[in-house]
């Protein structure tokens, strides 16, 4: 899990590099390398899974900011599974209370 | 068309950005289609707002004021509220949220701020992320806003009331109805909006892209790591 957060660990999921790349590229706005990536990706991916890759990636862009917009709660369950591996992965430091302690005035 | 025939999107995204984009341009509850359209030209400069750039480099984005790049149609404090939606969401902290509605926004001109933004947002993505050039803003359509809001929403400790809904989990062993959902429900046309364009991205099961659940999850959780996305 750690790897979501971690830019070099892995995670064994298929294509694993070639996701993150892309994933990072269209979510900083990295067109031209993103363009490179893409061609890359066609390549070893395949065009769909390339394509359907980015699908997702645009599609969190939005939904992130929602509830980064809303202060929504985790769900109660998610809440009570999640709380070892939020802190292992770092997620926990994304919380609304310790946002508002790190940029408050 | 909003994209070439020839890239490999379904005709369900197809027809869900084309109705979302159309939507946006006419009037909503608390905005006419002129203003929603003003949104989505000030969330599009603050991608290259200097103002913006200079908050992202400092330690608290609050320490920083000053003047905006872009539009200038709608009032400030929303252009400030787009801009920040749009370029630093992961910093966005119930302090400033409690000033902007205190005195400039009301809680439903917030909610259907945020669906315009973030809906745009997922289609300027994909269509930058393709290699494609920015869609043509939506046509403004006249009309005047409805006011309609669900004067049922409930508190469950974000920042606004969400659509009530039971919290039972589904088959899947996920919410039925993830509080994600939920969160916009003070202005269901809001919730309408964004997930019209959201849906035919992604499912919490049973995938229907060409990539497998585990790989969008994989997606799904880098993004929110890049932007810092608690949820």
């Amino acid at each position: 899990m750690a790897s979501v957060t971690a830019a070099q660990t892995t995670v064994g999921v298929a294509f694993e590099e070639e996701l993150r790349g892309l994933s990072d590229a269209a979510i900083h706005g990295d067109w031209e390398k993103l363009k490179v990536l893409r061609a890359q990706a066609a390549k070893t991916l395949g065009p769909q899974q390339m394509t359907d890759a980015l699908v997702v990636a645009a599609a969190f862009n939005g939904i992130t900011r929602v509830a980064d917009a809303t202060g929504i709660p985790l769900d109660p369950h998610t809440a009570a599974t999640t709380q070892q591996m939020r802190e292992q992965t770092g997620i926990q430091r994304f919380s609304y209370l310790e946002k508002s302690a790190r940029y408050d005035l | 068309m909003m994209y070439p025939e020839h890239l490999l999107l379904s005709s369900d995204l197809r027809q869900a950005h084309l109705k979302s984009w159309q939507a946006i341009g006419q009037a909503g509850d608390f905005f006419t289609g002129a203003e929603r359209v003003a949104m989505v030209e000030t969330a599009r400069a603050a991608v290259s707002c200097d103002l913006c750039q200079r908050r992202k480099e400092a330690l608290s984005p609050y320490s920083i004021s000053g003047h905006h790049d872009g539009p200038q149609t709608l009032p400030e404090e929303i252009i400030d509220l787009i801009h920040r939606l749009r370029s630093d969401p992961g910093r966005l902290t119930k302090t400033w949220f409690d000033s902007v509605t205190a005195h400039h926004v009301s809680a439903q001109q917030y909610v259907e701020i945020v669906s315009v933004v973030t809906t745009s947002v997922i289609i300027d993505t994909l269509h930058q992320a393709l290699g494609l050039e920015l869609a043509a803003v939506p046509e403004a359509s006249p009309g005047e806003p409805r006011g309609a809001f669900n004067a049922a929403a409930v508190d469950i400790g974000g920042w606004v009331p969400v659509l009530d809904a039971p919290e039972d989990l589904a088959d899947h062993g996920l919410p039925g109805v993830p509080n994600i959902v939920r969160s916009m429900g003070l202005v269901p046309s809001a919730v309408d909006l964004f997930f019209t364009a959201f849906r035919p991205h992604y499912s919490l099961s049973d995938i229907h892209l060409s990539i497998s659940q585990a790989q969008a999850e994989f997606v799904a959780a880098r993004v929110s790591s890049i932007n810092e996305c608690f949820y």
